[in-house]
């Protein structure tokens, strides 16, 4: 009996589960159809507006009535057909044009997402702020920052990240001490919007950064390509840490000015094979007189990444696949052999 | 009846209805995870991030492999595909393994293929490599052949000629978006590397319509067995991935689409030969050196939708794979059992183990066992008759109604089918599931698990590769 | 086929007088410039000269008066012409056609008001004389469609009408000095509707001379390669980007620079990768052009320009 009770219960329970599912499934559905009808309108506006948008964006001729936004459908529109632009169009007039355009007619809008419940809607904003350059609406995002409300951590990046794309001076001091437990990645993305200005009040702090930014700041040295930069680079050869040091290097062999080829030669013994495989890299920026006698010694070395890279650094060079030849012709080392033979048969 | 039986039926009975209450714990833990995550993220522009990754100061270049054994059907829309992919730096590797069939000659005609010098550096052990060939008109397709060796040998080959630090691999019946690649790279790209490999959904190309290697419009097949499938691979991207994904304790990325550090990969030997589910105890062999290693890397898993593949849709077909990756599975955990509630390993050993082991390898087991005790019930009657029917309705619970939550997300967020009838088609169908279709897979994966205990001595000589499994173990 | 009618009955008349052969050598050169119209893209002119008032000379002065004059005028105006035009009596012993080279109406009308300003005066034989005065018409062709016979009629008839408005009166025929458009087919290959929609707009509002752009969309490699309109044996702009569904842009490049008439083809290709290598790869496997997106819209409109001013 109490099992049929328990039973009666269980079957109610699962037919009630089951209804509800059904009911959600419909308004899920009719939800889907209104979208449907929605994105068929905003596809028809952009084929219906895309020629007024070209005049003025490209030609700068007057904005057409018709391409001020009435409805959210207007927006999303609109919005669609900005993001393309600013993606694949470049030009001064251009942007400028498109930050006038949304400061006009769009920036409440943007101000009240800003403000949005929603996470997404947020973090779209956000975007977009970066994208459009949107510049008076950095003080909300400052706003942001600075008040008591907790955000997620890639809202903080994208936070920072409008700061940064205005080159805004606080930034640093947010870096210093960031409301996010950031990654390597996240900091490089920021650091690599500094400028020099900047860059250089990070570096005169060196010493007492946190080590993560410790080494973006030599990556990024190498991905800007800052020639001033190769001393600061180069005391950083000492570093205790390995890490460190092979980023150094691998920065200075991106901007490819060695000044002083002794720095390096202690490199050559490393016991680690990825010091060795960078000051195989390096010598390209070295004259091939000098640099050939360590690199058909590094031609040797034990590791394939060491000996692959030295065999490139001599083929790069003009008389490269001779000496090459001759070094495949005299060898009696299997490995050096197999190596030029892949180098030469590649060119 | 003797009192020794009906203690017995009711000892089964109470094993089942535990296991039953157990299982749908765990799955609507799971889904409301999955519901949290994806609800989190409605509306997000997606294309706005992945956007922010495409710049190629901070993408990875990555070599991709697709093993190739006798896909000469295929493998032209694949490559298509692969080559028509927006990622600033990666090489295609295709790697015939010793096929019977014109995928060889395909291949050279279609793309110009020409042989080169190559020297390949013989970091894992594979068959030998007969030859290498480039394309001339994109230098970043290469093509070798060599000595069957099945797929993870392939595999291993394609890895040993490949030159950048990242591999994907791809099946070769397979088709990618255009930006599938980027986005899978995306979590290995912003943990700056933290992340060694990671996999995406997979999605049945199956009445889809696709063209030389493009989904030009996306529809529900006609057949019922494929959407019963599609239906699965939805449940299984809901319960398996999401939630497990986010605490690093995925066991599973599937073949037909991930990347993975190569580095790594070396480290751990590349792709086990011995087995048919290469990929999964890859996986779970990456996971046991992270532990051990005590190493903070991650293995996740991206929800988006992203690699399309060809579903079997005859019975003898499906049947095959569905016995073929649960002998897989069933590999992967044993070999590694000793991390079965180990604590060195974890959340993986303590959650992610015996969760598979229970739930995913051992439950077809255990609910043949719950369809037999139904059946049974309903003949002799009695107090096992109403027992039953309880029974009954917590399968109609944990088959369909899971089912059918899949589908209200799939409608919800995922939108993969844009159409509204082939949404209320899955709708319908997976309300069906439980009273056809979930008998014969739980019947063909109990048939796997026999194939462990029988032939486990015959799989390397008896098949070479046949279909292969594309991310699918609920 | 009545216009060939037309003009045989034209031509028909010259041969009925004398000179006939003069005309067909006429007849020949007007050909032989008026193909080269299109190819050289210069046009050339025909002018018609006639003595002003000749009917009145011949009544006042006689037949061997007017012949005088005839004679001596068209000597006068073989010494005025330049060393690449070449004179023709025309059927009517008063009336002159000569041909310009590499000339427009401009230069035409500075070369008639030359001969005008030194019109020779003309001494009869009874210690008579007359100031000469001279009418002309102008005719320039600039398109290869204009048949000798047109041309021929319509100078005729306008050294009719300047003649009857006075002396030195030059009539220009203004019918055959636009050059005909030539046609240009423009492929963009672009799978974004919006994009394809900027590029489209940006070459409608090109402005260009002598150039009809008729331009088509296709969404990826495939469908612009299987179409008809990709078989070119004109020139053939192709602006496309390199990541396209289907066949990418490098293999529609690989294919078009294998068809035969591979040098009609002129490719602008978009690429978001910005490295020298796939620079220089691109360039080997032969585009024009590589733009590196983001693109202005300007610049890439006027490297088009260039492009098309080189065409010429």
């Amino acid at each position: 009996m109490m099992i049929e009770n328990k039973l009666l219960l269980l079957l109610i329970g699962i037919l009630l589960l089951m209804s509800l599912l059904i009911a959600l499934f419909i308004y899920i559905i009719i939800q889907r159809m209104l979208e449907t009808s929605s994105l068929a309108k905003v596809e028809q506006y952009m084929k219906k507006h895309n020629v007024q948008l070209y005049l003025y964006l490209i030609e700068g001729k007057e904005l057409s009535k018709d391409l001020i936004p009435h409805t959210g459908l207007d927006i999303r529109a609109i919005e669609e057909m900005l993001v393309r632009y600013t993606k694949n169009i470049s030009g001064e007039d251009v942007s400028f044009r498109i930050t006038a355009y949304i400061e006009r007619y769009l920036q409440e809008h943007y101000r009240k997402q800003l403000k949005s419940s929603k996470w997404s809607i947020r973090i779209n904003t956000l975007y977009k702020i970066s994208d459009f350059r949107l510049y008076f609406l950095v003080n909300d995002v400052f706003e942001m920052l600075n008040s008591q409300k907790k955000y997620s951590k890639q809202e903080y990046f994208q936070m920072y990240k409008v700061l940064a794309t205005f080159e805004s001076p606080i930034l640093i001091s947010f870096l210093l001490h960031p409301k996010a437990d950031f990654g390597e990645m996240e900091y490089k993305k920021l650091l690599y919007y500094l400028n020099q200005q900047q860059f250089e009040i990070l570096i005169d702090q060196y010493e007492s950064l946190p080590s993560i930014l410790k080494n973006i700041i030599i990556d990024i040295v190498g991905m800007k390509n800052v020639v001033e930069f190769v001393p600061f680079l180069e005391k950083r050869l000492n570093d205790d840490s390995l890490e460190t040091r092979i980023r150094a290097l691998k920065s200075i062999d991106q901007i490819g000015l060695i000044r002083e080829i002794d720095l390096y030669l202690p490199f050559l013994q490393s016991p680690y094979w990825e010091e060795r495989m960078m000051v195989a890299k390096l010598l390209v920026h070295v004259p091939m007189s000098e640099s050939l006698p360590y690199l058909q010694d590094l031609l040797k070395d034990s590791s394939w990444w060491v000996r692959s890279r030295a065999a490139q650094s001599i083929h790069s060079n003009k008389k490269g696949k001779e000496i090459l030849e001759s070094i495949k012709a005299t060898t009696n080392d299997r490995f050096v052999f197999d190596m030029v033979q892949e180098v030469i048969g590649k060119g | 009846m003797s009192t020794f039986t009906s203690y017995l039926l009711l000892f089964f009975g109470g094993i089942i209805f535990v296991y039953m209450l157990l299982v749908i714990f765990s799955y609507s833990t799971m889904f409301l995870y999955a519901l949290l995550q994806l609800r989190k993220e409605y509306k997000l522009d997606k294309h706005e991030s992945d956007e922010e990754l495409s710049d190629i100061t901070y993408v990875k270049p990555v070599s991709i492999i697709v093993p190739a054994y006798n896909e000469e059907a295929g493998i032209l829309d694949s490559v298509h595909s692969l080559l028509s992919l927006s990622y600033p730096q990666m090489e295609v590797i295709v790697v015939n393994d010793g096929s019977s069939d014109k995928t060889q000659d395909k291949m050279i005609a279609h793309f110009q293929m020409e042989p080169i010098q190559k020297v390949i550096r013989q970091q894992l052990d594979t068959k030998p490599v007969t030859a290498v060939y480039r394309s001339t008109i994109h230098p970043n397709l290469l093509f070798i052949t060599k000595q069957n060796g099945g797929k993870a040998d392939a595999l291993n080959a394609g890895i040993n000629l490949s030159k950048y630090p990242y591999f994907c691999s791809v099946d070769g019946d397979s088709i990618l978006e255009s930006t599938s690649l980027l986005k899978v790279m995306k979590p290995i790209i912003t943990s700056n590397e933290e992340v060694i490999a990671s996999g995406g959904s997979i999605r049945i190309a199956n009445g889809t319509d696709i063209q030389m290697g493009s989904v030009m419009s996306v529809s529900l097949s006609e057949k019922s067995l494929v959407i019963m499938q599609v239906i699965e691979y939805l449940r299984a991207f809901l319960v398996g991935r999401v939630a497990l994904s986010k605490h690093n304790m995925v066991l599973i990325i599937s073949g037909a689409f991930s990347v993975f550090s190569k580095k790594w990969v070396i480290e751990a030997g590349g792709y086990l030969k011995s087995t048919v589910g290469e990929d999964m105890e890859l996986v779970v062999r990456l996971h046991r050196m992270i532990k051990e290693q005590k190493s903070s890397n991650r293995i996740e898993f991206v929800p988006d939708p992203v690699c399309w593949t060809e579903a079997p849709e005859n019975i003898k077909g499906l049947r095959r794979q569905r016995a073929r990756w649960h002998r897989g599975l069933l590999e992967s955990l044993w070999k590694h059992r000793k991390m079965t509630l180990n604590p060195k390993y974890g959340a993986v050993g303590m959650i992610s183990f015996p969760y598979f082991w229970l739930i995913e390898c051992l439950g077809p087991l255990i609910e043949l066992g719950g369809y037999i005790y139904i059946v049974y019930a309903f003949f002799t009657g009695g107090i096992y008759f109403e027992f039953a029917i309880v029974l009954v309705l917590l399968f109609i619970l944990y088959g369909s109604v899971f089912s059918m939550i899949s589908v209200l997300f799939e409608a919800w967020s995922l939108k993969t089918y844009p159409k509204i009838t082939d949404l209320i088609r899955l709708f319908m169908y997976s309300f069906t599931e439980v009273f056809w279709y979930r008998p014969l897979t739980i019947f063909w994966r109990c048939e796997g698990i026999l194939q462990f205990f029988l032939k486990r001595d015959e799989w390397g000589h008896m098949e070479r590769r046949g279909l292969s499994r594309k991310g699918l173990e609920e | 086929m009545k216009q060939e009618m037309k003009s045989m009955s034209l031509i028909s008349r010259p041969f009925s007088n004398t000179d006939s052969h003069d005309f067909d050598l006429l007849h020949w050169i007007y050909d032989l410039q008026a193909a080269n119209v299109a190819r050289s893209k210069t046009s050339f002119a025909l002018v018609f000269v006639a003595i002003h008032a000749f009917n009145e000379l011949l009544e006042q002065y006689g037949e061997d008066s007017a012949n005088q004059a005839c004679q001596q005028i068209s000597e006068y105006l073989n010494n005025q012409i330049r060393n690449t035009d070449k004179i023709f009596q025309l059927s009517q012993k008063n009336k002159w056609a000569i041909l310009m080279l590499h000339s427009g109406q401009e230069e035409a009308k500075y070369f008639l008001k030359r001969i005008f300003q030194s019109i020779p005066y003309i001494d009869f034989e009874q210690g008579m004389g007359m100031q000469m005065g001279l009418s002309a018409s102008i005719v320039e062709i600039a398109n290869s469609t204009t048949s000798y016979a047109e041309a021929l009629s319509a100078g005729e008839e306008a050294l009719q009408l300047a003649n009857v408005k006075g002396d030195k009166e030059i009539y220009i025929v203004e019918m055959f000095n636009k050059p005909e458009l030539e046609k240009i087919k423009v492929s963009i290959i672009e799978d974004d509707e919006v994009m394809k929609s900027i590029l489209l707009t940006m070459l409608q509002r090109i402005a260009i001379d002598y150039f009809e752009l008729s331009i088509q969309t296709f969404n990826d490699g495939n469908q612009f390669l299987q179409s008809s309109w990709s078989q070119s044996g004109h020139t053939h702009i192709v602006i496309m980007n390199d990541i396209l569904p289907k066949k990418n842009g490098i293999a529609v490049l690989h294919e078009l620079r294998r068809m035969p008439n591979s040098k009609k083809y002129i490719v602008f290709m978009f690429s978001k990768l910005k490295t020298e290598e796939d620079m220089i790869y691109a360039f080997e496997a032969g585009v024009d052009e590589y733009i590196i997106k983001p693109y202005n819209v300007k610049l890439v409109a006027a490297r088009l320009k260039r492009m098309l001013a080189r065409l010429r």
